[in-house]
């Protein structure tokens, strides 16, 4: 492919399906492995699957220290596995330690636990900016911390995957599992946001 | 740097992926936002993830290609030249480690873009 800036979506396009092709004719995928991918990270995984983590260990501390220890060990009880060989560590929000994840020279992300990442994380602005100055574009998404909390930014890798457990949110006590995962956002888990809770309806 | 519109508060999870039942006509969105612009995005996609299931290449060894033209499209971008689409990356990175390991030829590639027909 020449003068690949000028591709455009056609030409793409082109070349793609001809990879597959290849490959598939060389036996090594086939075009059900393929879709099956795509159809996992365009229908179930997103999102929730972290979210359903978080509520869990918010509501059972044995639960919240396994995660800790070994987010991918703890994800597995739930169900939730990973890429082979990719390590899930889940960092905890806590009133003195704000922490936020980024992938500074690519785009890794936890995707098992939040499905594909978003645009703005892919962005070079953001991979770049969030090592350098983290307090700024959290105040930029609308997050701003006190100086007396300390701000952790985590740099994700191929083997590990960060997620950020949020703090749990005054108001929700006495909230059960499913309806405190509702409140639990990707960008709290990735850590420009954090968790708010409604005010309830008397 | 420009200032980069971070994009409006995102709406809380809810019970589905896919969030709005107006987007179900669609295609997939993850708040609000396509999860794939087209389709040889997802076939890239698709690909590298179903053969690195697969062992037939470690992710580590994908990630770094994807590594390096990121650094690419980092550079061009300070140039102030026009981005590559997102996932152009990792069509480039896949086609670079397949032929560092030895699994398609960079003339078979070309060979194979030709013969594709041009229904796309």
């Amino acid at each position: 492919m020449t003068g690949e800036a000028e591709a455009s979506d056609t030409d793409i396009a082109r070349r793609v399906a001809a990879l597959e092709a290849l490959l598939v004719s060389k036996g090594l995928v086939t075009s059900e492995g393929i879709d099956a991918v795509v159809a996992a990270y365009e229908a179930d995984i997103g999102p929730l699957r972290g979210a359903q983590l978080v509520a869990r260990a918010w509501c059972d501390a044995a639960f919240k220290g396994r995660l800790l220890a070994d987010g991918t060990k703890a994800a597995a009880e739930l169900g939730i596995t990973g890429l082979r060989g990719e390590h899930l560590v889940v960092v905890e929000n806590t009133p003195r330690r704000h922490n936020v994840v980024v992938c500074t020279l690519c785009s890794c992300y936890p995707w098992a636990v939040l499905g594909l990442p978003p645009s703005w994380y892919k962005s070079s602005e953001y991979r770049a900016r969030m090592v350098i100055e983290p307090r700024k574009v959290l105040a930029e998404f609308g997050l701003c911390l006190p100086e007396d909390v300390e701000v952790s930014v985590w740099d994700s890798n191929a083997d590990t995957r960060y997620m950020v457990l949020p703090q749990r949110p005054a108001g929700s006590e006495g909230m059960g599992e499913q309806e405190l995962a509702a409140l639990v956002t990707r960008d709290a888990m990735v850590g420009v946001a954090t968790v708010a809770c409604p005010p309830r309806s008397r | 740097m420009s200032a980069l519109a971070w994009p409006s508060p995102e709406k809380p999870v809810s019970a589905r992926a896919r969030l709005s039942p107006e987007d179900e006509a669609g295609p997939p969105r993850h708040n609000g936002e396509l999860v794939f612009e087209a389709p040889w995005e997802s076939q890239v996609f698709g690909l590298a993830v179903a053969m690195a299931d697969q062992g037939i290449f470690e992710w580590a060894a994908f990630r770094q290609k994807l590594v390096e033209e990121t650094a690419l499209d980092d550079a061009a971008e300070r140039a102030g030249r026009q981005p590559r689409p997102y996932y152009l990356r990792w069509e480039r990175a896949l086609e670079r480690l397949l032929v560092d390991l030895g699994l398609a030829g960079a003339e078979e590639l070309d060979a194979a873009e030709e013969l594709e027909p041009d229904t796309h």
